[in-house]
């Protein structure tokens, strides 16, 4: 018999509402929840193949614990409850010892985080951390310095934009099929994408114009079209004055950073920064310069970010169709907010391992993020204090974290790693306990909030049972609790109750959701008032240009712009996605990998002749940090100072046949650098050789 | 001769109620969803591609770039040579919509279709040691629902339908790019600033 049921996808973070259809109790199709506007049938690439991943073998399939050395992949199959018990004694060893503080816990966000989180703050410890630190993080401090809320307060009306400036932001390729959708109805609307890229990604490929720019300048470039538009009065002039403070500061900061000069800095011609500057200003406020999403390239990407920001606020573009706007929520329907169990735990007080907090290294960083890239420093250096014990949900910091070398080795000093993931992680690798979570299709989570102009709820349903001895993330968290001792503050008794519980102030029922997997929280769009309700929560409520937030932590707001530079002799290692690998968790698919089984790294045809190297030449690419083997792709779709590889290869876990040894992984080349304001690593801060191998 | 000829008994060959399946190559990414909703609808192995993006590209010539994604499915042809070659009458034409697929019982292996296709589009499943082609999912069309790849297609670059939308919706395309007021169409060359 045949059955639909709806669900989220999980291959990749963008969790996309989907339509399964059940033959007989198995899972025969996967599509788009066609309930959601946004997403149709439409589905990717990688959400098609979760089909296969649930029938996939090569996933923990029953508690593990380590009996070999660390990443010998020697294992016992062990009973849940007798890895809870080894747990439990290993952390009251390093309890009694060291305190709760030397505990870290770790993980990829996902729409279990209020049970991890929940879970951190129940061992007592200050120090839980997100995998943020490696991705969004610099751009959510600049946000959160510049207009008060986070980066995914703001969303982009990106269909009825006439202008969509994308820095790096590879839409077409860094899929989320809603945004995709957009972007193309964008396109059957006549607007003009702008790609600023080293590469000539396929959004560059599907773009008006492609700024094939010198990479680590974005911020040159933003500061020469600013500076074009302030000095013209091509800005939006009443919205300036209304909702932007210290727009003099801005004015006399852009002045030297005239279109010529960036013109050196970028190898974007003058000329072109000043057509756009026009191009933009005639169009305003229809102009989004996309704030972007992945943002740990450059150690100045907290001031690059801040910059995109400052040119958004030029156009005046905020609360209007074609704009940016504030992502809206329950609270803006009339409805209370959903609860959370993190909630109701006190979070444990503190200095935190990864030196957030005022006076210290990352003083003005949310520390709900945390700086997961800190991890090897303090366990080597102990400071504040010993690290001991480390819980890691569904995150691979030894694979997402530069310099895996170093973070290897420093791990191997801890006393206990915890690793729950579906996958063969790196990590899961190198733990000395793997609890596995069930396949997305085969557990529930709690209730999604997919804020936007029409908010909706979405749910993550159990639509099969688990092949193999896993468990969902609610239960392992609990049981944990439980056999830890603080298994009261997890009260819930399955996820439906959790989730009962979790709407209950909403007035929305659980039922609500088994017609169409969703439930509309608004039947028409939502702006606020464009002139009087801007919700800008920094002191001034307006975008700061002088940053209230930075200036009373000592940063300066406003700081010159730094050169960028190559070594001589090295070409500067540049990472991104392709469609079909997003991220490292679901590379060991077969069937993806049929498709696209080789991963090239990109140079510029000219750079390439100059060492002598040919297309489909075998190369080694090399850093003072580490080095890989891969073939060459020769191309002009790359500015001659970068090389490109692909993220999501070049993992190490011998559990994975298909993923393992295939391929460069970026973490291995990369030289750990970080962006002290915004709290990223700075992946891009990389130079690498490339010779034939 | 006259332009309208009588109905014979042979009106369903070639008549314009034929499927096709058309790519709107303006409108694709490259993301090979097709590919892989295709595979997994079929329960097909490692090996065989019944639908297949060829990327060509990106290539820069003066101050444009271009990336273009070929969507290589079966053309059901009219005249199918691979049916033509079979010798158990496995690959067949469906009468009332001109689909070329395999009957599986049929098919023994002898793999002629393969060579005889000149697009490549037959394949061979090496766990049943048979042919397997594109058969435009046709029990998913006579549910009334679309092809896998065209329901899945991120885009909506795949349209699926009577072969006379497919010359409506071009003609129509044309005639709007004609119209020098228009904003930016998708799929000229990107312009290299």
């Amino acid at each position: 018999m045949e059955n639909v049921q709806y669900s989220l996808c999980e291959m990749c973070s963008a969790r996309c509402p989907i339509e399964v259809t059940l033959q007989d109790g198995t899972v025969a199709g996967i599509f788009g929840n066609p309930n959601v506007g946004s997403i149709g049938t439409r589905l990717c690439a990688k959400g098609a193949a979760a089909k296969w991943f649930l029938n996939d073998s090569e996933k923990p399939t029953r508690p593990q614990i380590r009996v070999g050395p660390r990443g010998s992949g020697q294992w016992r199959d062990a009973s849940w409850d007798e890895a809870y018990s080894y747990i439990a004694e290993r952390v009251k060893s390093i309890k009694d010892a060291y305190g709760a503080q030397s505990l870290l816990v770790g993980w990829r966000g996902s729409l279990n985080n209020e049970f991890a989180q929940a879970f951190s703050r129940g061992l007592g410890t200050p120090n839980d951390f997100t995998h943020n630190s490696v991705c969004p993080l610099s751009l959510h401090t600049a946000c959160q310095a510049t207009l008060g809320v986070g980066r995914k307060a703001i969303g982009f009306d990106i269909e009825n934009s006439k202008y969509v400036v994308l820095y790096g932001r590879n839409i077409f390729e860094s899929l989320t099929v809603a945004e995709v959708n957009q972007l193309m109805t964008a396109i059957d609307n006549g607007v003009k994408i702008v790609t600023v890229d080293p590469r000539a990604s396929k959004t560059a490929a599907r773009s008006y114009y492609w700024a094939k720019i010198r990479p680590g300048t974005d911020w040159a470039f933003n500061l020469g079209l600013a500076n074009e538009i302030v000095q013209n009065n091509l800005y939006d002039v009443s919205f300036v004055d209304k909702w932007v403070k210290d727009f003099d500061a801005l004015r006399k900061y852009v002045e030297p950073y005239t279109p010529e000069w960036a013109e050196t800095e970028t190898d974007v011609p003058a000329s072109s920064i000043r057509k756009l500057a026009r191009e933009f200003s005639e169009a305003k406020p229809k102009v989004i310069f996309h704030i972007g999403w992945f943002a740990s390239r450059y150690v100045s990407e907290f001031h690059m970010r801040r910059s995109i920001i400052f040119l958004n606020a030029l156009m005046g573009n905020f609360e209007v169709p074609g704009g940016l706007f504030f992502k809206k929520g329950l609270a803006d329907t009339g409805r209370k907010g959903m609860k959370d169990i993190a909630g109701t735990i006190e979070a444990p007080k503190g200095d935190r391992f990864d030196g957030i907090g005022p006076g210290k290294k990352f003083p003005i960083v949310d520390k709900s993020q945390g700086v997961c890239h800190m991890m090897a420093e303090a366990i080597e250096t102990q400071q504040p204090y010993p690290v001991k014990g480390l819980f890691i949900y569904r995150f691979d910091p030894l694979y997402s974290i530069p310099d895996s070398g170093a973070l290897l080795k420093a791990i191997e000093k801890l006393d206990l790693i915890v690793d729950i993931d579906v996958n063969w992680s790196n990590t899961a690798w190198y733990a000395d306990v793997v609890l596995p979570e069930s396949h997305f299709l085969e557990r529930g989570d709690p209730v999604q909030e997919r804020k936007g102009l029409k908010p909706i709820l979405a749910l993550r349903r159990q639509l099969v049972a688990p092949r193999f001895d896993s468990r969902p993330a609610w239960r392992i968290f609990k049981e944990l609790a439980d056999k830890l001792g603080f298994g009261d503050k997890f009260f819930y008794t399955d996820i439906d109750d959790y989730n009962r519980w979790k709407l209950a102030d909403t007035g929305i029922d659980l039922s609500e959701f088994d017609k169409k997997g969703i439930v509309n929280l608004a039947d028409d769009k939502i702006y606020y008032d464009k002139d009087t309700g801007l919700k800008f929560k920094t002191p001034s409520q307006k975008i700061e240009i002088v940053s209230s937030k930075m200036e009373e932590n000592g940063l300066e707001s406003l700081p010159p712009y730094q050169h960028v530079e190559v070594p001589q002799g090295k070409l500067r290692l540049i990472v991104g996605r392709n469609p079909l690998y997003t991220q490292g968790s679901m590379s060991n698919n077969k069937y993806v990998k049929e498709v696209l089984p080789e991963h090239p790294v990109w140079i510029n045809t000219n750079a390439a002749a100059k060492l002598g190297i040919k297309d489909g030449d075998t190369v080694r690419v090399s850093s003072d940090t580490g080095s890989g083997t891969t073939v060459a792709f020769t191309t002009d779709g790359i500015h001659p100072e970068a090389v490109f590889i692909p993220h999501a290869f070049g993992k190490k876990a011998k559990g994975q046949q298909y993923a393992y040894g295939v391929g460069i992984a970026d973490s291995d080349l990369q030289n750990l650098t970080t962006d002290y304001v915004g709290g990223s690593a700075a992946m891009q801060e990389c130079f690498v050789t490339v010779q034939k191998a | 001769m006259s332009a309208v000829q009588p109905e014979s008994e042979t009106k369903h060959v070639g008549s314009s109620d034929r499927y096709y399946l058309y790519q709107d190559k303006d409108r694709c990414i490259g993301c090979y969803s097709c590919e892989l909703h295709c595979k997994m609808n079929k329960n097909l192995p490692i090996g065989p591609r019944l639908c297949r993006i060829v990327e060509i590209g990106p290539k820069v010539r003066n101050d444009n770039l271009r990336a273009d994604f070929h969507f290589l499915p079966c053309f059901h042809c009219e005249k199918p040579f691979c049916a033509h070659v079979c010798p158990t009458g496995a690959i067949q034409k469906r009468t009332k919509d001109g689909i070329v697929f395999i009957e599986n019982s049929l098919c023994i292996g002898c793999k002629c279709c393969i060579a005889a296709c000149p697009w490549g589009v037959p394949q061979w499943n090496p766990e049943t040691g048979k042919a397997v082609k594109c058969d435009y999912c046709m029990d998913r069309v006579d549910r009334g629902l679309k092809p896998a790849c065209v329901t899945g297609c991120l885009t909506q670059c795949l349209h699926f339908g009577p072969v006379d939308e497919t010359s409506k919706l071009l003609r129509q395309r044309y005639a709007e790019s004609m119209d020098i007021t228009a904003a930016g169409t998708p799929g000229q060359f990107t312009t290299i600033l």
